[in-house]
């Protein structure tokens, strides 16, 4: 081979590393100047909020280089689950409740109890209920930066049309006694081809209230699913009740109302009455609505028989410190900014949920439009004594796809309740198993 | 015209038009995707036809700025990972290939198969463990682990496709060359590379199209928004916690095509003479 030719092999390959190089990141960090990567998940209205905090904060910390890494909601998992296994997790991270207990599992993230005892995390006049939230086996792990928990949505307006009184806000009934005005106050009322519940079964949160309700584990000491199969039978009978009543709607309808656009949808249109959903989504529906002048509300979800409360499970997204950090107690600042400076909450505006600190929801309550700050009202409401909301072991929270094709098995008949909950019961052991 | 010129005037029309009509019916999810990046946003799944009633260039504006960025740079990414790509799929691949379908060495057949046996191999397999070797490398953030590998013939297929077709090319032009004073290097470069223009036009075009599609890699590798891609863009459009911007990413995605249509259409007649002189099916 020529001289020339290698030579020129030689540049190609070094022009390659140069041009790679120039793209990479790297600068040398010293404690001096730390250097903190902040990922989240999201799209551009929220990815602008992110980077104006970490820009302020860049301003008031002058030494300290911030890296904002983000991605897409599936995105972003599919990066987490790489990342956390080259131990390369960005410093401040963020999770929901779903995924916490399954990277704690996996030591991606370290205990924060320090800081808050210091101070260098303040967390003194938050909601306990919320900072509980964000604990593993009592020990805190994760600050939230909003919560949110399932509801059901109401068309408050539309039902004063239709001569139907709808319980207050403060008051839940039992699912039976709900199944029951459902059919016998509500569907009556309604015009033909609408209905007055909709279809739970794609709310994963309705199902975690649901465990939580019947005081089940989601795992036994040796990994298995715990969650008793009456537990679940009553589940989806509860909902193919309501559906044979037509109360809720068919699963042909239900499918194709779920892949319908926001404003399209049977809640936004005048063809469902009250929807299960998210209290976060409260305010984005009421944006959409078709009916000018239609006001939505939210209400707590059904008890169980005897119970004291609804016990709806407390669905945070926190901000963690990864294990692998080299800067924790920056990270640890940082999270304290984000959290509790007014000029970083008036900027995220309760973008991810209803804040822990009651400081910031009381800043930020008077500029909410009225849904919004039913939602601080509704959180506040709900977390106040709730029992602690653990986070899901590893593999659970992958696993609650099945629960809804479980249902979509029985609403086309194809399953009995009894027959769906045993086959969850051995299709999450087989699933579970790959994950011990 | 004769009773069987007739018949055969008849028979050639009848598949035209079962040509066109397979042909439209191929090329509808495309026609739909460009005649929705014309429509207002509440038009799209109103409107089922494929002339927009009301035109609109907003969503080619709106999309261009992006979300979280402009589209200029990340075309300007897209095209610099394709190139280098690119290169190093054609260089490395080449020379691969060569080894392969001229030279004998050890083990050669045992590693053809693994060679082979690679190509089987999911990128999700390979991810986690290349991850920790680039982040040990300290080059995870950068275009270097998705560029860096194309430089030592990764690309099974590309391989595969050029040991086929260069074994097309006559021996007697090596013995020639070598009567006429060429090593290894000069057969290479003056017999086989000229002769194997079609292949290397078709790997050309694929390793273009694949790594402008692609997109995992992309996403965990390429964590600063400064060299995020098209593929990474298109993706931010639609997302569960935002409204979807359904127009704009139509609009984006078809701005998107355009490259590799333009490289399709210069290079077709050699990417036809090279997939079907290699024997490849697709």
């Amino acid at each position: 081979m020529k001289k020339g030719t290698c030579s020129v092999f030689a540049v190609l390959l070094l022009s390659v590393f140069v041009g790679g190089l120039l793209f990479a990141g790297g600068a040398t960090e010293t404690a001096a100047n730390p250097e903190l990567r902040i990922s989240w998940w999201g799209a551009t209205g929220r990815d602008e909020k992110y980077l104006s905090i970490i820009e302020e904060y860049g301003k008031l910390n002058p030494n300290v280089s911030l890296t904002p890494e983000y991605a897409g909601w599936a995105d972003y998992w599919g990066k987490m689950a790489t990342l956390v296994a080259a131990k390369n997790l960005p410093d401040v991270h963020q999770y929901t409740n779903n995924q916490l207990g399954e990277y704690f599992a996996k030591g991606a993230v370290v205990s924060l109890e320090s800081y808050v005892k210091s101070g260098v995390i303040d967390l003194k006049d938050w909601n306990q209920g919320m900072v509980d939230s964000g604990r593993i086996n009592g020990d805190l792990v994760a600050i939230t930066l909003g919560i949110t928990a399932p509801t059901m949505i109401i068309n408050m307006t539309w039902a004063k049309e239709l001569g139907i009184d709808i319980f207050a806000f403060n008051e839940s009934m039992s699912w039976k006694e709900f199944a029951n005005w459902l059919k016998t106050d509500v569907q009556p009322k309604m015009p033909a081809g609408t209905y007055a519940f909709g279809d739970y079964s794609k709310d994963e949160n309705y199902w975690w209230t649901w465990v939580r309700q019947n005081n089940a584990k989601w795992v036994d000491d040796k990994g298995n699913y715990a969650v008793p199969v009456a537990v679940i039978e009553e589940y989806y009978a509860y909902m193919e009740d309501l559906r044979k009543a037509g109360v809720a709607p068919p699963l042909a309808f239900t499918v194709e109302d779920n892949a319908k656009a926001r404003g399209d949808n049977a809640f936004n249109t005048r063809k469902m009455l009250i929807r299960p959903t998210n209290a976060n989504q409260a305010k984005l529906e009421q944006q959409f609505m078709k009916v000018k002048g239609d006001e939505v509300e939210m209400r707590r979800l059904p008890h169980r028989e005897g119970a004291s409360t609804s016990a709806e499970a407390l669905i945070t997204s926190a901000m963690t410190i990864a294990s692998n950090s080299k800067f924790k107690d920056e990270a640890a600042k940082f999270i304290n900014y984000f959290v509790n400076d007014p000029a970083a909450q008036k900027i995220y505006n309760g973008e991810i949920g209803v804040p822990g600190s009651i400081k910031v929801q009381e800043m930020l309550k008077p500029n909410l439009n009225k849904v919004a700050a039913q939602e601080i009202d509704y959180i506040n409401m709900i977390a106040t004594g709730a029992p602690p909301t653990e986070p899901k072991p590893a593999g659970i929270w992958a696993f609650d796809a099945e629960i809804q094709q479980m249902h979509q098995l029985v609403a086309s008949g194809q399953m009995t309740p009894r027959q769906a909950a045993e086959a969850t019961i051995e299709r999450a052991n087989k699933f579970l198993a790959s994950f011990k | 015209m004769v009773v069987g010129e007739r018949k055969n005037h008849f028979a050639q029309t009848i598949r035209f038009i079962l040509i066109l009509a397979v042909a439209a019916i191929t090329m509808y999810p495309l026609l739909w995707m460009i005649s929705s990046s014309f429509k207002f946003e509440q038009d799209i799944f109103q409107q089922l036809g494929l002339i927009p009633r009301n035109m609109t260039f907003e969503n080619y504006i709106n999309g261009w700025k992006g979300r979280g960025g402009s589209f200029s740079l990340y075309f300007k990414n897209s095209f610099l990972l394709v190139l280098l790509a690119t290169v190093g799929n054609l260089v490395s691949c080449s020379l691969a290939a060569f080894a392969f379908a001229r030279k004998d060495f050890r083990l050669k057949a045992v590693m053809f198969a693994l060679m082979l046996g690679t190509i089987m191999l999911p990128q999700h397999a390979v991810i986690i463990p290349q991850y920790v070797m680039f982040f040990k490398l300290g080059v995870s953030n950068s275009m270097l682990p998705i560029v860096l590998p194309k430089f030592f013939a990764v690309e099974s297929f590309f391989i595969f496709l050029l040991v086929q077709f260069m074994r097309g090319i006559p021996q007697e032009l090596d013995q020639a060359a070598i009567v006429d004073g060429c090593n290894a290097w000069g057969i290479f470069s003056r017999i086989i590379i000229p002769l194997s223009q079609p292949a290397l036009v078709t790997t050309t075009i694929f390793s273009f199209l694949w790594t402008w599609n692609d997109f995992f890699p992309q996403l965990v590798y390429l964590t600063n928004p400064k060299l995020h891609t098209v593929s990474l863009a298109l993706k931010r459009f639609v997302d569960p916690d935002v409204l979807p911007a359904y127009g704009q990413m139509m609009a984006m995605s078809t701005v998107s095509i355009i490259p590799i249509l333009i490289l399709f259409a210069l290079f077709q007649r050699l990417l036809i003479e090279g997939i079907s002189t290699t024997g490849l099916k697709f």
